[in-house]
């Protein structure tokens, strides 16, 4: 090598070949956004073929060989000369012909590839090939003619939905309401016959899983259990829904969608208070908050609050974003990248379509442009991001709290008063001073209008904070129908929950649905655009939709309806015929059967074990979890086992640290919350086992549940760990097996104490050996499972 | 129907409708084939074979082991010579270079830091080595050394995640998650994607640094932690003993087989099969840490101490784990950010040549040992930081220690094994050894290359999350042959 032999040279040198200069910043933005489009030509997606024989070109053909092919044969690439995204393209044809011959489907060659034929490699090469019914329609297209049908087609939740007719079928009083006529007419149309209703102790542990999240007591199973009227089930679930774990359960699928956390996420994540906006998220579940109103407030409560607090507090939805505070980070930059985030966040979490795409260039499917993509993030523009004080509200709780602490210190000082009760009040006065503790100087962050700001943003060329382009002002994308009438987040809120914004309701409805079925009637509940896939039911969907915003977007009222249909009460038994039939259950010829999510496994153990603390709303919690889970450089921040109530809090309350999250939230699927999260994974692994039958934290509610039915008849307690456990009797069979691990235990504890008090805390081997017992009753699958 | 052949029915069935309901794009595809994976994980009834995700091409590797240096040691110390920048050391940086440029802790001018360490050929090859890796000296001929790295990075936790994940924002998936994703792993009673942690604490970018990210959960890597249970709930609780757990086991799956039965969802077949699968690891796990077993000679050679937490007892345990078939196992060692800004952190006396003694006798040690077992040509080994380091002095607040400062534009990792080329360097960096001046390879284009080896097409593994398709390489990469002497 040639050395230079100043550093003069060098410098010159180095200017002749050019100094590479890295994008730098700018780069990390770019890149920042992975999507991946072109190359691939895969379509990773479930395909659900049209029922309707019709077949339309831009529907059923365009936008199939635009997904599949594009990579390959699209506007970046054109492999044999040949293009597939237009009309005019593919009647073109490639370098060697035309691959289309109208009304020849035998002589085109575009369907030889797709299937293979004539030892010409099969396309899309190198991937699965196309359905064999999605063939077949573009087959029959070729033979009506090969026509540009369908110029003015609008992809289905494009359009604004209207609500079909209820269908009319023969189901012999099978029944219910509407929702179970149009499940009935899909049912037939894929000879399927619907099965036979759950027994009652099934539909009540289905009920209060799914909708509360835990699983009833044994009382409260009883209490429907022995109602003989005919409306006991829906006293139940009215039962149900008024209970204040309603919204601690629904909170929990928002506040995924919300990417809600405690604390700030990159390097530094440090804590940060933000349960004020969880508490209202629960709250505005509990009250019934129509979804209009709760997508206003959360846009956009401090424009309308009035003095009203809590308003103010529903805007954290926005300022859940995580926030860089690492060394040498440009501000500018990263405010602007929690902008972005927002844009994207809300195009999930309402319009269910991926916005964000638009971020670096036109959308490629969806009709949305790129300018429309920072019309959207201007609206967010003119904000400021404070953090404020919620004294005055909290003052009110303070009051309340000493005033009941006097009372409690009254009592106390009564000598009439029992012992028994004192202790028990001694116990209730120092939650309340806890929680009094807890509540001095509370704040949470908000948004705030900045004064003399425009809500306008900068173009930003290829989506790059470096690369500013002309003045974008607020709006929202074209294809959805009018725009906001106010270019404020007002506007943008209105504009969201109007009665024309095709998408949001559609989304939200679907949302709920695959709360209850597992699977929405649109499995990918994060897009019901161009790219995701066909309602398995599209007129169910468009009739709950209408009904939910013609309700006045009541959501209580729409899961009620879905929860008392004959549809949800059906039996999850499942034979192998309709396993072969509809192995995923889109057609719902049987009930729901999955796993729970990781904090109604975790509520569950705490509920029947009769720990679980009933509080709502607070600071986040550190129940148990193993040492050495926090440890991240620049942080001392420390996790300290909680003690008492704490310890045994509904898993909503646990805190959330982005960088090391609570491990069993993790196992069992959860996120770490960093994003928008539209819908949790359902794996079965054996790491999930282990954790469910040896952590100390859940033993604790083995043990507690053990010592509750020792204190019952001898003939009584395993029978009890039935009822509390998996709300039924067990079987003869059960009672013989749980027994014999029982005695076979005692026996093996009586002859080491020692470790009877390890597992159980004293030196008891029938505890110890009823302990072994409970534990693997809660790892059984049912425990484990909706069904 | 006896319980055991309805189980195996089910089994069956499930595996076809996944199949038919896979769809068919690569991604579903190795979902699918994963998913009915764990049901036929473990003992399989007799005349079926195991379905494993498959690669895309015939691959040249089957496992990667990756040593990450976190805290980014100094390219220009270790592996990247530059006589030109001894002769100016102490010179002021001359203003074009540096005008505009973002550092980390550098402030005004600084001044230009040559190696204070010596550098000469190695090994037949005579690949040039730094005095502070003398093992390394030893495997010269088996690691092809990348002198023009680049990354898009500047700070700790973000570089780290983009060397890991492709993108500097936490919460996506790693290449270890992408890895068993999209190979699945030979072993079931072991996790396929495996951490393991010495020097300081963890690395920077926390746990997202092995996060599956969007992927499902049975993708993350699983941290084996030198203390408490080697992994997170292994152990039976306190005071259960094996013989209590297998007859609690014994009785739940009675249990659990009834239920099958009579509820006929094969989801319940696939949960008897993780318990199983979960005591076994139970049994697996221990074994796996027992490094007691092995040879003094081995002990000798990496320099291992049973019962310690060190980088050498990480090495022989990549070694043990790639034996028994794990796919992607990744060591983070921290405490390379020689700023110079304290005594202890300098380039020339603590600081870098201490973590050069923890690391340089057993990463060579595990290049000999694959080597001499026939390992090394399937697996391949990565070592390297985050970054590289300026070269210049940081001087933060006038120190009077020698240290430098984050540098992303150039920067040395070395790759053995796996069809890597050993005994090349590629790429090659300006005589301050500030730019790349030849055969750029971006952190992108090593996980395209990576990938490559390992039988993947990096522009075809991809999951669909949100409604978009994801890759590690996000829209960039690109396979470099001079890695593969080609």
């Amino acid at each position: 090598m040639n050395l230079s032999r100043s550093l003069e040279g060098y410098v010159a040198k180095m200017g002749v070949m050019g100094i590479r200069r890295f994008v730098g910043p700018a780069g990390l933005v770019l890149s920042g956004l992975p999507f991946v489009f072109g190359f691939i030509g895969t379509p990773v997606r479930d395909v659900v073929v049209r029922d309707s024989d019709d077949v339309v070109f831009t529907r059923d053909v365009l936008s199939v060989l635009k997904a599949t092919c594009g990579g390959c044969h699209g506007e970046g690439k054109q492999s044999a000369g040949l293009r597939l995204d237009s009309y005019a393209a593919i009647m073109k044809g490639s370098g060697a012909g035309l691959i289309v011959v109208p009304g020849k489907s035998v002589e085109s060659e575009l369907i030889g590839r797709l299937r293979g034929e004539g030892g010409a490699p099969q396309m899309p090469m190198g991937f699965r090939p196309l359905p064999e019914p999605v063939i077949k329609k573009i087959e029959k297209w070729i033979d009506e003619g090969a026509n540009e049908t369908g110029k003015n087609y609008q992809h289905w939740a494009f359009e604004r939905p209207v609500r079909p007719s209820v269908p009319v079928v023969e189901d012999g009083g099978w029944s219910r309401n509407e929702v179970d006529k149009f499940i009935y007419k899909k049912l037939q149309t894929g000879g399927l016959k619907p099965s036979v209703e759950a027994d009652r102790e099934t539909l009540i542990r289905r009920v209060y899983l799914d909708v509360l999240g835990m699983p009833p007591t044994w009382e409260e199973a009883e209490k429907y259990l022995l109602d003989e009227s005919k409306t006991a089930y829906r006293k139940m679930v009215d039962r149900v829904f008024a209970s204040p774990h309603y919204g601690e359960r629904q909170a929990r699928i928002w506040l995924d969608l919300a990417r809600y956390a405690d604390s700030q996420g990159y390097e530094k994540d440090a804590n940060r208070t933000m349960w004020p906006w969880r508490d209202w998220v629960i709250n505005a579940f509990n009250e019934n908050m129509g979804f209009d109103e709760f997508t206003l407030e959360q846009f956009a409560g401090d424009l309308v609050a009035n003095g009203d607090m809590s308003k103010i507090v529903a805007t954290g939805f926005h300022r859940n974003t995580m926030i860089n505070e690492e060394g040498g980070v440009d501000q500018g930059e990263a405010r602007w990248l929690t902008l972005v985030d927002r844009v994207g966040t809300v195009g999930t979490t309402w319009l269910g379509t991926t916005v964000a795409c638009a971020q670096c260039h036109d959308h490629k499917y969806d009709p949305i442009k790129q300018k429309e993509f920072y019309q959207f993030l201007a609206f967010f523009e003119n904000v400021e991001e404070p953090q404020i004080s919620l004294t005055p509200e909290t003052e009110k709780r303070i009051g309340e709290i000493n005033a009941q602490i006097n009372g409690i210190d009254g009592q106390l000082g009564n000598a009439l008063t029992l012992e028994s009760d004192k202790e028990l009040l001694k116990k209730r006065k120092n939650a309340l001073l806890n929680e009094r503790g807890q509540l001095n100087n509370v704040t949470t962050l908000v948004l705030r209008d900045k004064a003399d700001a425009k809500a306008e943003t900068l173009f930003r060329e290829r989506g790059g904070y470096l690369t500013p382009g002309d003045i974008v002002n607020a709006g929202t994308p074209e294809f959805l129908g009018d725009g906001a009438k106010t270019p404020d987040r007002i506007g943008l809120a209105k504009w969201l929950v109007s009665r024309d914004n095709p998408l949001t309701a559609r989304v939200q409805v679907n949302r709920m649905w695959e709360q209850h079925f597992g699977v929405g009637l649109v499995k990918t509940s994060e897009n019901l655009g161009t790219q995701g896939e066909m309602p398995v039911n599209q007129e169910l969907l468009d009739w709950l939709a209408v009904e939910f915003m013609e309700s006045g977007w009541d959501m209580k009222a729409l899961h009620k309806k879905i929860v008392l249909s004959a549809t949800y009460r059906q039996s999850s038994v499942v034979n192998s015929e309709l396993l072969e039939e509809d192995p995923e259950n889109r057609l719902l010829a049987r009930g729901p059967r999955f796993r729970l999510e990781a904090e109604a496994l975790r509520d569950s153990v705490f509920t029947v074990s009769g720990l679980l603390s009933q509080k709502v709303g607070g600071p986040s919690v550190m129940p148990v979890q193993p040492n050495g889970i926090w440890d991240t450089p620049y942080n001392g921040q420390t996790w300290v086992n909680a003690t008492g109530e704490n310890r045994y809090r509904r898993s909503i309350y646990t805190f959330i640290k982005r960088s090391a999250p609570f491990p069993m939230l993790l196992t069992f699927d959860g996120t770490s919350r960093e994003f928008c999260a539209p819908k949790r994974e359902r794996t079965n692994t054996p790491l999930q086992a282990l954790n469910f039958l040896n952590d100390p934290g859940l033993l604790e509610g083995a043990v507690a549940l053990a010592k509750q039915v020792l204190a019952m008849k001898n003939t009584e307690s395993i029978r009890e760990i039935g009822r509390r456990c998996l709300t039924r009797e067990f079987s003869s069979e059960e009672i013989v097996a749980l027994n014999g691990l029982r005695y076979r235990s005692m026996k093996r504890y009586e002859k080491d104490l020692v470790s009877a008090k390890k597992l159980c805390g004293v030196e008891d081997a029938d505890l110890a050996a009823m302990t072994v017992v409970v534990n693997t009753v809660m790892n059984t699958d049912e425990f484990l499972t909706l069904e | 129907m006896n319980p055991k052949n309805q189980e195996e029915a089910l089994k069956y069935l499930t595996r076809r409708a996944l199949l038919k309901n896979a769809g068919y794009g690569v991604g579903s595809l190795a979902l699918g084939s994963m998913l009915s994976e764990s049901l036929f994980a473990g003992k399989l009834p007799e005349g079926q074979e195991r379905v494993l995700p498959q690669p895309h091409f015939a691959p040249k590797a089957k496992n990667v082991i990756f040593l990450f240096m976190a805290g980014a040691p100094s390219q220009l110390d270790l592996f990247d010579d530059k006589p030109f920048l001894r002769k100016h050391n102490g010179e002021a940086i001359p203003d074009e270079i540096v005008k505009g440029e973002r550092f980390a802790f550098i402030k005004g001018t600084p001044k230009l830091l040559g190696s204070p360490h010596e550098f000469a050929p190695r090994g037949k090859s005579g690949q040039i080595i730094s005095n502070l890796l003398p093992h390394h000296h030893e495997i010269a001929d088996d690691i092809c050394i990348i002198r023009s790295m680049q990354t898009d990075q500047f700070n700790h936790a973000p570089a780290q995640l983009f060397m890991n994940t492709g993108i500097q924002i936490p919460g996506r998936p790693s290449m270890g998650s992408w890895m068993t994703y999209g190979l699945g792993t030979e072993n079931r009673d072991l996790p396929g994607f495996v951490v393991l942690i010495s020097g300081e604490n963890n690395p920077d970018g926390g746990k997202s640094c092995w996060s599956s990210g969007f992927l499902p959960a049975q993708y993350q890597g699983v941290e084996l932690r030198s203390q408490g249970d080697p992994v997170l709930y292994v152990s039976n609780p306190d005071g259960m003993n094996a013989e209590i757990r297998r007859d609690s086991l014994d009785v739940l799956k009675e249990l659990n087989r009834s239920a099958l039965q009579s509820k006929g969802d094969p989801e319940i077949a696939s949960r008897i099969e993780q318990y199983e699968l979960a005591y076994r690891m139970q049994t697996s796990v221990p074994e796996l840490m027992e490094i007691d077993s092995e040879p003094a000679s081995i002990h000798e050679m990496y320099g291992t101490e049973p019962g310690k937490k060190s980088f050498a007892n990480n090495c022989l345990l990549a070694r043990r784990l790639v034996e028994r078939g794990c796919r992607f196992i990744q060591l983070y060692h921290r405490g390379w950010d020689n700023h110079g800004d304290h005594e202890g952190n300098t380039i020339d006396k603590q600081g870098l040549p201490e973590r050069c003694r923890e690391v340089d006798k057993a990463s060579a040690a595990l290049i000999k040992d694959l080597k001499q077992r026939g390992m090394l040509d399937d697996t391949i080994v990565i070592w390297g930081g985050e970054f590289g380091r300026t070269p210049m002095n940081e001087a933060r607040n006038n120190s009077p220690f020698l240290g430098r400062d984050h540098h992303p534009r150039a920067f040395s990792m070395w790759v053995a094994g796996g069809g890597f080329a050993g005994g090349t360097s590629v790429g090659a960096t300006d005589e301050l050894g500030y730019n790349v001046v030849e055969n750029p390879v971006h952190v992108h284009d090593l996980h395209a290359t990576v990938l490559n080896q390992m039988g993947l097409d990096h522009t075809r593994l991809t999951y669909r999350y949100q409604g978009r398709d994801f890759r590690l390489t996000d829209v960039h990469g690109d396979v470099i042959p001079e890695l593969l002497g080609k």
